[in-house]
């Protein structure tokens, strides 16, 4: 099986300015690759162009999976809407819902199941906004989970959350990537435990160069 | 006049204000959580806008088109035409101007401005249309007939069908709009029957029960809705019932102190939001104090 996100000698920014430059970098189905560096260093400009948000500047970045998940930081949503867990979840599972948006039994009983996976069991109905920073990353996750996205790009998963909460975002990740899911993580948490076999990858001096494998 | 001539002379209003009471909250929820509630404002007043200018040229256009014409009978469509061209442009226009030049809130403003003062030109300009400009925004409801309601019948049921078939795309489309896009689906066109059925309630809600009403039914059930709602299948459930509650009591106060339904509607409006808020203060002080 080929990787499922190439980037070959891209140029990478805006409005014709390039703030990133990636000689390489290949993610494997169900692999983990993790982004480091620092802030305002361009992780964000990568990660963006890798779920098709931005296109690069030149260059190739090649996807080759039918779908792609997009997991931002839980605190940059907007807190207007007054979606429950559910309706988050449910925002790329339409698979699961009925002309009218009812969710049957099939999506009923995936929905429940991935919440009890993620330790987000029995919060189906409660307001987004009334759960914890960590609870909603999961959330974000579960919602990446049930959308049947093959690669799956999280900004900055664990930012702000502390060290309990953010185990158990990390845990979430390496399951979506036992489930097959290749996983492109953007981190400035160096401790972040995201498991074995995974790639690293350094934003250094507007370069993406790979730094080791576990 | 007892109540039941009150509704037997004042069906067609009343079933107007009605229908017009479920479709504009349901649009006035999206509105409100994609934090463009100002919206509700400027929009029914450009439409008046609209409507201003399209009676100002319609002289010039009368003695230049084809045909017998009416200087002062000025057809519904034509002004449904310019009302339409009106909203459609600051649609545009609100939804285009780049953030980094000017807030959305700014320039909603601007738009206000221009379309309230331009309202009041076009209708001094205007031979034949001053009055009937003056009725839309002073709002008098009760001129309303059979084709204002039943074309506010056929906004409310497309309005309907869209919300029902559409609101949990219309949901991401506002709330996580990165990730629809990573999807593959473009949020701008997941929001294209929103952006219609708010163009089309906005234009026939201001021409059949008057701008004032649709300011107070665009803003206040939706802010209602949205202090109680857990979900937002919950608000917009919620808020069409606030809207019939709302004009309701509109109805009600125009009829028993003989009051403009239109700014009765805004009264009535403004009570059932004001109590409502009243019992969410009441109900968080007592959750502070049971702590």
């Amino acid at each position: 099986m080929g990787d499922a996100l190439v980037f070959k000698d891209a140029s990478l920014g805006y409005r014709g300015q390039t703030v990133l430059h990636v000689p390489g970098l290949r993610i494997a189905p169900g692999g983990i690759t993790v982004l480091r560096g620092p802030s305002g260093s361009g992780k964000s400009t990568l990660l963006r162009c890798a779920a098709g948000l931005a296109p690069a500047l030149s260059g190739e970045v090649r996807y080759t999976g039918s779908r792609i998940a997009w997991v931002p930081q839980a605190d940059r949503l907007d807190g207007l809407h007054p979606v429950n867990v559910e309706e988050v979840v449910l925002a790329g599972g339409e698979r699961f819902l009925s002309a009218f948006g009812r969710v049957g039994a099939e999506g009923r009983a995936a929905i429940d199941g991935t919440l009890d996976a993620l330790g987000l069991g029995g919060l189906a109905r409660r307001p987004f906004a009334e759960l914890s920073g960590g609870q909603r990353q999961r959330v974000l996750i579960a919602r990446a989970a049930l959308s049947g996205a093959d690669l799956v790009v999280l900004d900055e998963p664990t930012s702000a959350l502390d060290d309990n909460a953010a185990a158990l975002v990390a845990a979430a990740v390496r399951k979506l990537s036992l489930d097959g899911a290749a996983v492109l993580i953007a981190s400035h948490d160096e401790a972040g435990d995201w498991g074995d076999g995974v790639e690293t990858y350094q934003v250094d001096r507007g370069t993406v160069r790979r730094v080791e494998a576990h | 006049m007892d109540f039941a001539t009150f509704v037997e002379l004042f069906t067609w209003p009343l079933v107007a204000l009605g229908l017009s009471a479920l479709a504009a909250p349901l649009v006035g929820c999206f509105l409100l959580v994609r934090g463009t509630a100002f919206h509700g404002i400027v929009l029914p007043q450009v439409a008046a806008f609209g409507v201003a200018v399209g009676f100002a040229l319609e002289p010039w256009l009368a003695s230049h088109g084809p045909g017998d014409h009416v200087a002062h009978d000025v057809p519904q469509a034509y002004l449904l035409a310019w009302a339409f061209g009106a909203v459609a442009a600051a649609m545009i226009v609100l939804g285009r101007v780049p953030k980094a030049h000017a807030s959305g809130s700014s320039v909603s403003a601007a738009v206000f401005a221009i379309a309230s003062g331009g309202t009041v030109l076009a209708a001094q300009l205007a031979p034949h249309g001053g009055l009937h400009v003056d009725a839309l925004l002073s709002g008098e409801t009760l001129a309303t007939g059979a084709f204002d309601a039943v074309l506010i019948g056929v906004a409310a049921a497309i309005t309907l069908a869209v919300v029902l078939f559409r609101w949990r795309d219309l949901t991401v489309a506002g709330h996580d709009p990165d990730f629809l896009a990573a999807l593959g689906r473009s949020p701008g066109r997941t929001s294209l029957p929103l952006h219609w059925v708010t163009a089309i309630v906005v234009i026939v809600g201001s021409l059949t029960i008057g701008v004032l009403a649709m300011f107070a039914l665009l803003v206040l059930p939706p802010l209602t809705a949205r202090r109680w709602a857990r979900s937002m299948k919950g608000m917009l459930v919620a808020a069409p019932g606030v809207g019939l509650l709302s004009a309701a009591c509109g109805a009600a106060a125009a009829f028993g102190f003989d009051l403009p339904m239109n700014a009765s509607v805004v009264g009535g409006a403004a009570l059932v939001s004001g109590c409502s808020f009243g019992a969410a203060s009441i109900l968080d002080l007592k959750r502070r104090a049971a702590r």
